[in-house]
């Protein structure tokens, strides 16, 4: 195979070449594509594979013609239509496969590499973790190495010197664009119109929960709200910030209880919540940035809030607060909480029924375990020993948490719970709520914010919080006779930290960098603990990624670079002096290599004179290596020293003052010195 | 790209970075409409990993456009000329390019400006390997006799990705004679008056040491003598013709040991660049025929022989005749 792909003629190795470039470019489209659509990319590229190799003709216009056309109605009978994100990235693709077909030039080429630059970049609307960087680096080294290949002149050096110049070349380009990233000012939003997809779980909580919703609202660091308190702050694990209450579950999504139904609200102005408060209120002036959206946030749970002018709010039953207009501009508004309350203590039968349905025939093994658990109405636990049953399996069994976790099938919480064991918030919350349901205990999911970051920084310290999308939670509440709705928050039995500090802190600390290769050599712990340390080193990386890489906010940026200007004279004054020093060592070693890289052949026969000069015959300097070789061979020495003596001089001055091709000075270098070695 | 006529170009036998220019190539100026768009498009997704794509392809190209500068930059540069050639006919340079730093150059283009008639010659891409040298010969029109210098060359090379084009210019030092152009179908050799006379003798007479070989249109020059009158009669008697002679077999041994001597003085019917045109295409003719010529051009006389080099000489003499100072200069 190595031999066939070394022997093939250079204009058909370049085009396979870019042809696995651009296999590695759709390979992880073909998971987004409809399946038809991803062998309709297949093929061309596996034509036009075969045409190379077996040196036929490339197919004409007249019939990649219809073929494109073929496939722009077939993305058109998939999508509905031809424009939109969606779309517009499988028209990409499939011009990217058919333009295979129809490559003759080097402009061709240019345009086919630029194509994949950018089916590259739609390969993020999908997956932007470690592993997909990874693949993009190596695809783009794919790409770069198919384009420079085609820039050769008559001569092309092997693929393993392509790569090492193509090396040199990152080696450049790596620092400077981690540069870019970094510094480079970001403007703050969409620079036109909105983009529909994904918009929308970015500017805040929507009134559905999937899996996927708010760990992606997680990723932005945009802030929400600011509060300023004008009592104590509440503890962290008790700022939870009330959006959303979701009721209604059909297997996969939840959603709002009976949303858009007018009549409920209706109710709910007319009728009074049953709430009882103790203890000190919590007062707090709340500054909202504008989200499009008719929500607005206190803590749990409200005693009042100041009414927005112009545009008054309802209260839900499960006491979501509603503006009747969406907020378009910043508002502000003063509210006042209470951390210790009961509600609705005391609901009717058929009040508890919504929080009691569950969709039949879903999840069946969620709710046989549930079922199971809590079991028969003899030996029933009573519904807080049961609620403790459940968090502490999920603090028992090996449950993590994750920005990332793998997809979930039909069976979401079957999956969850007995398979993936890996999510987020809405993960934990969401099984619970099933959980509990399915024992007969009402349930319902809160989506809202968990915390908030706060500033320092400001006059008066500690006594403000902001609010960020990243702060984005989901709890459940339970409703316990005598005791109204309590907040159950599952999240906080697998990862603490979520709740009592914030998102950066909930996974588990880093164990010591070492600890995953002790694990894996065996030295504390079996493979199992090998394992978990490598899963929780990568959960670690994971985090580290999403903070600095996908979350890179303009917020961040500026901050970061506030903190470099704002660094203390001496440590500016310290880096300075190790970059400088850095640079010196660099230029230090540049010299050196360029001192030391002569013509390789002199410094060869440099090499030789000096091992002869040792063995006392030192050349002269009017001598050439004719007469040098002339006196060495009256030397004495052994048969076989003076042969590789007499060889290494020959070849030396063959090649110094011949005429050989490259080729050939590389291969008499290598026996020059070996025989350097024998002629010691 | 049109070459423009540079007259301050240094004739540096080794080119510095600073004589290396680099703009975007057309395909970079695509890759730059490139990057804009997969900025804006990091931009309205939010895509960290968008921006990390777009610095990334960003500075790619940057370390494109350093390598295309260093692919050209510390070359060292010779010239050699070619053979010299008549006018009107191509001369060739030789241009070395020496390659002595440790890393390979590769698909170096050298293109030169001809002269307004012919397209610019665009030779093939050129690659030097580590430590060598390759010579890339150029081709330039000589339309006139004299020394004619190598035209001004740009090396250019969009190695290594082809989004930057970088490009230098360069005067080689090095220049062709260019010999007059010789006439075509000039009258015959002026052979000795000895041996003109004998021949015309012997030519009614007896048909002796020379023959006649055929009648062709007069031309300025040709001896009054000579002229074919039978046949001018016969045509419409205003076209003149005259007879041609070529030495017979049996004497052409006779004809060597004569010696011929091209004068320069004696073409006074003619203007001064046809005079030389006809007395090469005469050296020429001479030399063919193995018959032994020297040349009296002005206060240069050179007495008669044979062989390359004195038809060299004899050419060069010709080609130098009454230049201006500094075109003749050696």
């Amino acid at each position: 195979m190595r031999r066939w792909l070394t022997s093939l003629p250079r204009d058909k190795a370049d085009i396979l070449l870019l042809l696995l470039a651009a296999a590695m470019v759709l390979a992880p489209h073909a998971r987004h594509l409809p399946p038809w659509l991803s062998l309709a990319m297949a093929a061309p590229l596996l034509w036009r594979a075969a045409i190379t190799v077996r040196g036929t003709r490339q197919p004409r216009l007249a019939l990649l013609l219809p073929l494109a056309l073929l496939g722009i109605a077939g993305v058109h009978a998939s999508y509905g239509t031809l424009l939109g994100r969606d779309a517009g990235v499988a028209m990409l693709a499939l011009l990217l496969a058919l333009k295979s077909l129809e490559m003759h030039g080097r402009r061709d080429i240019f345009v086919f590499v630029f194509l994949s630059f950018f089916l590259l970049l739609a390969n993020f609307f999908h997956a932007q973790g470690i592993l997909s960087a990874a693949w993009m680096l190596a695809t783009v080294i794919v790409l770069l190495a198919a384009l420079l290949s085609a820039q050769y002149g008559a001569v092309q050096p092997r693929l393993w010197q392509r790569l090492r110049l193509l090396g040199r070349m990152l080696a450049l380009a790596i620092p400077l664009s981690a540069l870019l990233f970094f510094v480079v000012p970001r403007p703050g939003g969409p620079l036109w119109g909105a983009p529909h997809e994904g918009a929308q779980a970015r500017t805040g909580l929507s009134d559905s929960m999937q899996p996927g919703a708010i760990a992606s609202l997680a990723l932005s660091g945009e802030p929400v709200f600011t509060a300023r308190f004008s009592t104590p702050i509440p503890a962290q694990e008790q700022l939870y910030w009330r959006g959303v209450v979701l009721g209604d579950y059909d297997g996969a999504t939840w959603t709002r209880s009976g949303a858009g139904q007018a009549t409920r609200r209706g109710q709910v102005i007319d009728g009074r919540i049953d709430i009882a408060l103790d203890g000190p209120p919590s007062n707090y002036d709340i500054t909202l940035q504008a989200s499009g959206q008719r929500r607005i946030f206190a803590l749990d749970v409200p005693r009042s809030i100041e009414r927005l002018p112009g545009n008054p709010y309802v209260v839900s039953p499960a006491l979501e607060v509603l503006t009747v207009q969406p907020i378009t501009s910043t508002v502000r508004y003063r509210a006042s909480s209470m951390l210790s309350y009961r509600l609705q203590a005391g609901l009717s039968t058929a009040q508890q029924q919504p929080w009691l349905a569950l969709p039949a025939g879903s999840n069946p093994r969620s709710v046989a375990w549930a079922r199971a658990l809590r079991g028969q109405s003899a030996q029933a636990l009573a519904p807080e020993a049961a609620i403790a049953a459940v968090l502490g399996h999920f603090r028992h069994a090996p449950f993590r948490y994750t920005l990332q976790p793998p997809l979930l099938g039909k069976d979401g919480v079957d999956d969850f719970l007995f398979r993936t064991q890996a999510g987020f918030c809405e993960h934990y919350a969401g099984s619970f709520v099933v959980l509990m349901r399915a024992m007969g205990i009402p349930a319902r999911v809160v989506t809202g914010y968990q915390g908030g970051t706060r500033d320092a920084a400001e006059a008066g310290a500690g006594t403000s919080l902001t609010v960020r999308q990243s702060d984005a939670h989901a709890w459940s509440e339970v409703w316990l006779a005598g005791r109204g709705w309590v907040r159950v928050d599952p999240t906080s039995a697998v990862a603490p930290l979520r709740t009592e500090r914030n998102l950066d802190a909930a996974l588990p600390p880093a164990p010591a960098p070492l600890a995953a290769w002790r694990a894996l050599v065996g030295l504390d712990g079996g493979a199992g603990a090998a394992i978990a340390a490598w899963r929780q080193q990568w959960q670690q990386a994971e985090q580290a990624w999403s903070s600095w890489v996908l979350d890179y906010t303009p917020q961040r940026q500026r901050a970061m670079l506030d903190g470099v200007k704002n660094m203390p004279a001496q440590r500016i004054a310290l880096a300075c002096a190790v970059l400088a020093l850095l640079a010196a060592l660099g230029g230090g070693l540049l010299h050196w290599r360029q001192q030391r890289r002569g013509d390789p052949l002199d410094a060869l026969y440099a090499r030789f004179c000096r091992q002869q000069a040792r063995r006392g015959y030192s050349r002269a300097p009017h001598e050439g290596p004719h007469g040098y070789a002339a006196r060495l061979a009256a030397g004495s020495a052994t048969p076989e020293t003076h042969a590789a003596i007499a060889r290494f001089l020959a070849i030396y001055a063959a090649m110094k003052y011949g005429n050989a091709s490259p080729d050939e000075q590389l291969r008499a270098r290598r026996s020059l010195r070996s025989l350097l070695t024998q002629s010691r | 790209m049109r070459l423009r006529k540079i007259t301050w170009l240094p004739a540096r036998p080794w080119l510095g970075a600073q004589r290396v220019h680099i703009r975007p190539s057309r395909a970079g100026l695509a890759f730059a409409a490139l990057l804009l768009a997969l900025w804006i498009a990091a931009v309205n997704y939010h895509l960290g990993l968008g921006y990390a794509l777009t610095y990334f392809a960003a500075a790619c190209a940057i370390a494109d456009m350093l390598f295309a500068s260093r692919n050209l930059a510390g070359l060292a540069l010779a010239a050699a000329p070619g053979p010299s050639v008549f006018a009107g006919g191509h001369a060739s340079f030789s241009l070395r390019l020496i390659n002595r730093s440790p890393r390979a150059r590769h698909a170096l283009r050298v293109e030169v400006a001809g002269s307004a008639a012919t397209p610019q010659l665009a030779a093939p891409l050129a690659d030097i390997a580590v430590h060598a040298e390759t010579t890339v010969t150029i081709g330039a029109a000589a339309p006139q006799r004299g020394w004619l210098a190598a035209p001004p060359v740009r090396l250019s090379c969009n190695f290594p990705l082809g989004l930057f084009y970088a490009w230098c210019h360069w005067q080689p030092e090095a220049r062709v004679l260019v010999y007059p152009r010789p006439e075509a179908a000039a009258p015959p050799l002026p052979l000795p008056a000895g041996m003109a006379q004998m021949a015309s003798q012997q030519a009614s007479a007896t048909g002796g040491t020379l023959e006649l070989a055929g009648v062709r249109a007069y031309q300025p020059g040709d001896p009054l003598q000579r002229l074919a009158w039978r046949q001018i009669a016969r045509h419409d008697g205003e076209h003149l013709f005259s007879k041609q002679f070529q030495p017979a077999a049996d004497a052409r041994t006779g004809a060597a040991q004569g010696r011929i001597v091209l004068e320069h003085a004696a073409l006074t019917a003619l203007p001064p660049e046809a005079r030389l045109s006809r007395l090469a295409a005469w050296v020429l003719e001479a030399e063919r025929r193995n018959l032994p010529y020297g040349l009296r051009l002005g206060a240069l006389d050179l007495a008669p022989d044979l062989g390359a080099s004195h038809r060299d000489a004899c050419l060069r003499a010709l080609a130098l005749h009454d230049l201006p100072a500094s075109q003749a200069a050696p």
